[in-house]
């Protein structure tokens, strides 16, 4: 909740005041927007798209062209998903331009990476951690496109299937099942961890 | 209880857990379910399975973008000379006339233009009385179809049964012409 012009604006309000401040040509405005949304897209970037040398820059470009087409916004849907559209565009013509890559060849890369976020837990735990995320990635590189965007929308980034719709540009049916055959691609891959984590489940209850 | 059977209810079993399942699907699988040990399991291995992938936004190595990242995305607005914010009446208009059918359909004409002037060259032979008299008349055509508001279906078919005809390639083309523009001649 912030106040403009002693009149106070709910999260809703300064956003589409943002909005309308930046299709004016307000750089200030456009940059609040990109500091707001800047985490969300990073992070969809990631689980889009293995290799970390790539992200800073699709992710520049996300809001780079979000810029240039902001007339384009008609507010009709949330700006997040429309930054997502963007973002799911630039990644898919990465995949396109990049080729079928052995993906492993760039999770050294990401291993190296700066910032990744410390969990506790004993070594054991974080080893399991650590090759559980790297199996997700292969797992989810290996998936076919569309497969791969359903799995990470839904079971990582948490969205409906009416968001999803929105933003993949499909039918509610045809989103329902690519997540089930993305998830049953990916079942197979990590069955290891699967039964890992069961058999400790079973253990500790 | 057939695997291809299991397999169709598999898709349904992946969308309850999501909890997007109502009506007769949710009675169809209930039924199913009830019924069938092995979808019994997929649905308890399914749930483990979605724990665990939602249990990684915990521990996965994810990046937060460097410090000053929104500053370098501004840096770069400002030094492309693309990137320009066009005024929303201005945008607006300028698709208008980027969209406009219009255009489409000059684009259209022209190339149909080109097409008959290619099939007329190989009926009519080069450099004959004939096609000296039609060739100079194919592209002034395609502005009088646009002008007009006449549609491209019109028109093509006008110079279709030219193109077949070859009765109006003499001194009354014209009036031969402006009676299939008026419809006394039927299409053959």
């Amino acid at each position: 909740m912030s106040v403009t012009n002693g009149v106070q604006m709910g999260a809703g309000d300064e956003e589409r005041h943002l909005v309308a401040a930046a299709r004016g040509g307000d750089h200030r405005a456009f940059e609040a927007l990109v500091l707001k949304y800047q985490d969300r897209i990073y992070r969809l970037i990631q689980r889009l798209v293995s290799g970390s040398d790539v992200v800073d820059d699709l992710a520049q470009e996300v809001f780079i062209r979000a810029y240039r087409s902001i007339g384009d916004f008609k507010g009709d849907s949330a700006l997040y998903t429309w930054l997502y559209k963007i973002a799911l565009n630039l990644c898919r013509n990465h995949y396109r331009t990049r080729g079928r890559k052995p993906p492993h060849e760039e999770l050294d890369e990401a291993d190296g990476a700066t910032g990744v976020e410390a969990v506790g837990g004993t070594p054991e735990d974080e080893v399991f951690r650590r090759e559980f995320w790297d199996h997700l990635r292969l797992g989810l590189d290996e998936l076919p496109a569309e497969q791969r965007e359903a799995v990470v929308f839904c079971d990582l980034e948490g969205m409906s299937y009416e968001e999803m719709a929105g933003v993949i540009g499909v039918p509610i049916g045809t989103v329902r099942s690519r997540i089930f055959r993305g998830r049953r691609a990916l079942q197979g891959r990590l069955a290891p961890f699967h039964a890992a984590s069961a058999g400790t489940q079973g253990r500790s209850t | 209880m057939s695997d291809a059977r299991c397999e169709e209810f598999r898709e349904l079993v992946s969308a309850f857990v999501d909890e997007r399942l109502d009506g007769g699907e949710l009675l169809r699988l209930e039924e199913h379910v009830q019924a069938c040990a092995g979808c019994r399991i997929f649905e308890g291995e399914l749930r483990r399975f979605r724990g665990l992938l939602q249990a990684a936004e915990t521990f996965q190595p994810l990046r937060r973008p460097p410090p000053g990242f929104a500053a370098l995305v501004m840096e770069r607005i400002d030094r492309e000379p693309r990137a320009q914010v066009i005024p929303f009446p201005e945008a607006h208009a300028r698709r208008r006339i980027s969209r406009s059918p219009w255009i489409g359909m000059v684009a259209a004409a022209a190339a149909a233009a080109l097409f008959f002037a290619w099939s007329w060259q190989r009926v009519l032979p080069v450099g004959s009385p004939e096609q000296k008299i039609v060739m100079p008349r194919v592209l002034p055509m395609v502005d009088v179809a646009a002008a007009d508001g006449g549609s491209m279906d019109t028109w093509m078919r006008e110079h279709a049964m030219l193109a077949r005809g070859g009765t109006l390639l003499g001194s009354a083309e014209e009036s031969e012409f402006a009676r299939i523009r008026a419809g006394a001649v039927p299409e053959r």
